[in-house]
């Protein structure tokens, strides 16, 4: 389809014409390795938020002699970027404590990187004392930003962002309905390319993109009816490949909750609120926890529990990434309570630039024969 | 399902407890003369977990486990007899190291992955094997670890138990100190008084915590004299002084083991008489955990090298002050330092802090090496890997790095450690 075609090219790598015209102009780039990362506060400071990635990045040699092979494939690949100068173009980095995998990216991020390194501390329960941490986080990252790039923040600014965001947010809830019909409007791997994007080109520019392309969606059929509809949840998958292999065996990807693709879009900041940064605070509380929220489960669990139910998931593929713990521990408590709801699961482990394998395969497979 | 705290209760009383008297009564060359300080250490064990067993029967009462990032006055104040889980694996490593395997099986059996740090697959484990405390609730905190923030949440859904989420800030300034001791008054005092029955009496609570006041003195005390070339006691008391602190901060009988281990060293230091049976050539820092499960290691050293290890990462590098009991507000913010940074919490450090903060303890000590543990578990300690070897490479300090498990010894079994130390040794610092 013409109208994906855009989204499918951006996707496909890190830097892309949009920065590229964005840095030309004169503007700044700020990474970010975490979907907990507010991005609204980065782009009031008229700054262009984007999430890191390392798309086609097969070979971490160098971040492994700095890292350990026990540290996740992502962020040993974000290391790896950063040492090759894949992320040169990057004029700031925002790094954080999310997992002890990031904790330890930052510590080597703030070591090697030649633009400046925020730390963004953040929490890892719910409650009214972790939002006001989150608050003050938010205030210390505004500093960073004033300091780094000669700006200021207003709240003015602020409001401003997190109106676009909000759309961002509304119009990406849009594109999820889409996958409620059988068959669903888009496969899981044409949602996961549009979701990279939001992520990578300034938003204003992608909102109207979005916009424009709903409409083209509507009464469109990617896929068989009746084939088996998955839920694929995990943490940093980034391939729309690994999600078009999966597809391959004749199922449609209907659900994720995927820091990269519906878990960084849900939900919407109070445009209302008579404080802007406690509402942002509250937002990010509320959206389905990453695991490393140790308190987040049930919270958690409701929200994907809604979405099963509302997008007809037969079954859930929890894809972690090797050596990450609280995927490891989230997929148990998850499997324990689909089980009781008859929803099965399956188990996969892998590396952060795998878009398959034989065994993966073979795992999927006989997965759907169970389904 | 075997009855709760069954197995700690039979290593306590079959084997800690008659240790106590072979040390007093026969004691064994070439340290003999450390025999009485090892038997006081190893009695407050005795007493710790014999507690234990008591409050689990004493409806009055409650046992509370807890993890690092709380240290147990709190507990203490409202009677608690309390656990801190994350040092319950070493009763049974220390004894013999296969004592783990069930629990680190059950619990991988029960869906915890492999690759989860062994201490956290171990509660799961002794969780799922009914080895825990009856009677009791739990705390946790959101440090140190990835682990630690999987095994606590299947505790709960498995057990349906009381468990209050603290959220351990990773910062380390004077806000984040009052944002934790914010949730301890907020949170933690009411959760125990309503699992406990008993209301919070700040009275009593102000006793506990100048008695673990003395008790930190005294520690601070002993830690001062491993300054001191040779250092008194042996490498394998080095960590024992920590232990009993962590224990039992606010009993009496904590301060007069304490006070027993610093007067021994301090009189030791004035005679002159600090050396051990073999001449210290080596004043080595350890860096992260120690094998639990191979208590010679340290004599070892000392023998075959000289190599005396003199400070520990995780044990001996947080010199605090001593808790302000001006008011609630003070004493919660003196117990949230505690917490935070005397523990293995104090891994939530960024990365440039926390090696700094151990390359400050290896000039204080004159330490003229480091073995720096990568246990298997831990993402943490292995990510800072590259960053401590660079900055060690720069002060031309001699590292070793040891991979292993700190409670599983079938991933690097004592043999194959020590053979990596003894290449280290005779090559390197030979």
């Amino acid at each position: 389809m013409d109208e994906l075609r855009y989204f499918e090219e951006v996707a496909s790598g890190l830097d892309n014409p949009e920065i590229q015209a964005w840095k030309a102009a004169g503007n700044r780039v700020v990474g970010t390795v975490c979907s907990s990362m507010p991005e609204e506060v980065i782009h009031a400071g008229g700054l262009l938020p984007l999430r890191v990635r390392a798309p086609g990045l097969l070979d971490t040699a160098k971040a492994d002699a700095h890292l350990h092979r026990i540290n996740c494939s992502y962020t040993r690949s974000v290391l790896e970027a950063l040492m090759r100068g894949d992320l040169a173009f990057l004029d700031g980095l925002v790094a954080t404590n999310t997992c002890d995998h990031m904790l330890r990216l930052a510590g080597e991020l703030q070591a090697k990187a030649d633009c400046p390194v925020h730390y963004f501390s953040m929490y890892h329960t719910l409650g009214e004392a972790s939002r006001r941490w989150f608050v003050l986080e938010m205030e210390k990252l505004i500093r960073y930003i004033e300091e780094s790039f000669s700006t200021k923040v207003s709240d003015d600014d602020l409001r401003r962002s997190v109106s676009v965001y909000n759309r961002t947010r509304r119009l990406m809830s849009q594109l999820g309905e889409l996958r409620e019909s059988d068959p669903p409007a888009i496969t899981g791997a044409e949602y996961l390319q549009i979701a990279l994007v939001g992520m990578s080109v300034p938003r204003e520019q992608f909102n109207d993109r979005l916009e424009a392309l709903l409409p083209s969606l509507a009464g469109r059929s990617a896929g068989k009816a009746g084939q088996p509809r998955l839920m694929i949840l995990g943490g940093a998958c980034d391939m729309p490949e690994f999600i078009e292999f999966i597809e391959a065996k004749g199922v449609s990807v209907v659900a994720d909750g995927l820091c990269f693709g519906t878990r960084h879009y849900q939900g919407e900041v109070d445009e209302n609120a008579a404080e802007c940064l406690p509402a942002i605070a509250n937002h990010y509380a509320e959206r389905m926890s990453c695991p490393s929220v140790f308190d987040g489960f049930d919270h958690s669990y409701g929200i994907l529990r809604q979405m099963i139910s509302d997008r007809a998931v037969d079954g859930v593929i929890c894809a972690r990434l090797k050596f990450c713990d609280h995927w490891g521990g989230r997929r148990k408590l998850l499997a324990e309570e689909l089980r009781k709801e008859s929803v099965p699961v399956l188990d996969l482990e892998r590396e952060y630039s795998t878009a398959g394998s034989g065994q993966i395969s073979t795992r999927v497979q006989a997965f759907l024969e169970m389904l | 399902m075997g009855e709760p705290f069954q197995r700690a209760m039979g290593l306590t009383n079959g084997i800690l407890k008659p240790m106590t008297q072979l040390l007093r009564e026969n004691p064994e060359p070439p340290y003999q003369d450390y025999a009485p300080l090892l038997a006081a250490a190893v009695d407050q064990n005795v007493l710790h977990y014999q507690d234990i067993a008591a409050a689990m029967a004493d409806e009055s009462r409650k046992v509370a486990m807890y993890e690092f990032g709380l240290v147990p006055q709190l507990f203490y104040a409202f009677d608690c007899a309390p656990l801190c889980l994350e040092m319950f694996p070493s009763l049974f490593t220390r004894i013999e190291g296969s004592l783990i395997y069930e629990f680190l099986e059950a619990a991988e059996e029960a869906g915890v992955p492999s690759d989860t740090c062994s201490t956290d697959r171990f509660i799961v484990g002794a969780t799922v094997l009914g080895e825990l405390p009856s009677n009791a609730f739990f705390v946790t905190s959101s440090s140190p670890c990835d682990g630690t923030r999987i095994a606590y949440p299947i505790l709960q859904k498995t057990l349906e138990c009381p468990m209050l989420f603290l959220d351990a800030p990773f910062r380390d300034d004077q806000e984040a100190v009052r944002y934790y001791a914010g949730q301890l008054k907020d949170e933690l005092i009411p959760f125990v008084e309503e699992q406990t029955g008993r209301k919070f009496d700040i009275d009593r609570f102000r006793e506990v915590v100048v008695e673990s006041n003395k008790a930190y003195e005294l520690l601070v005390d002993i830690r001062d004299t491993y300054r001191v070339k040779p250092a008194p006691h042996f490498g394998m008391l080095r960590a024992a002084p920590y232990m009993l602190f962590q224990h039992g901060a606010g009993l009496p009988e904590t301060t007069e083991a304490l006070r027993f281990f610093a007067e021994d060293a301090t009189q030791r230091v004035r005679e002159g008489r600090t050396e051990g049976p073999f001449p210290e050539r080596h004043r080595v820092m350890w860096m992260h955990v120690p094998p639990t499960y191979d208590r010679e290691i340290f004599p070892w050293m000392e023998e075959k090298f000289g190599a005396t290890l003199v400070v520990d990462s995780l044990s001996s590098t947080s010199i605090l002050e001593p808790i302000d009991t001006t008011s609630l507000e003070t004493m919660l913010e003196g117990l949230a330092w505690q917490g935070l940074d005397t523990t293995m919490s104090f891994m939530r450090f960024e990365s440039a802090p926390f090696i700094e903060f151990a390359m400050n303890a290896y000039e204080k000590y004159a330490c003229d090496c480091i073995i720096a543990t990568q246990h298997v578990g831990c993402q943490s300690i292995c990510g800072a890997r590259g960053l401590i070897r660079e900055e060690c490479r720069k002060r031309e300090i001699p590292l070793l790095f040891i991979e292993f498990d700190y409670n599983d010894n079938r991933v690097l079994p004592p043999e194959q450690m020590r053979n990596q130390m003894e290449e280290f040794f005779t090559t390197v610092m030979g």
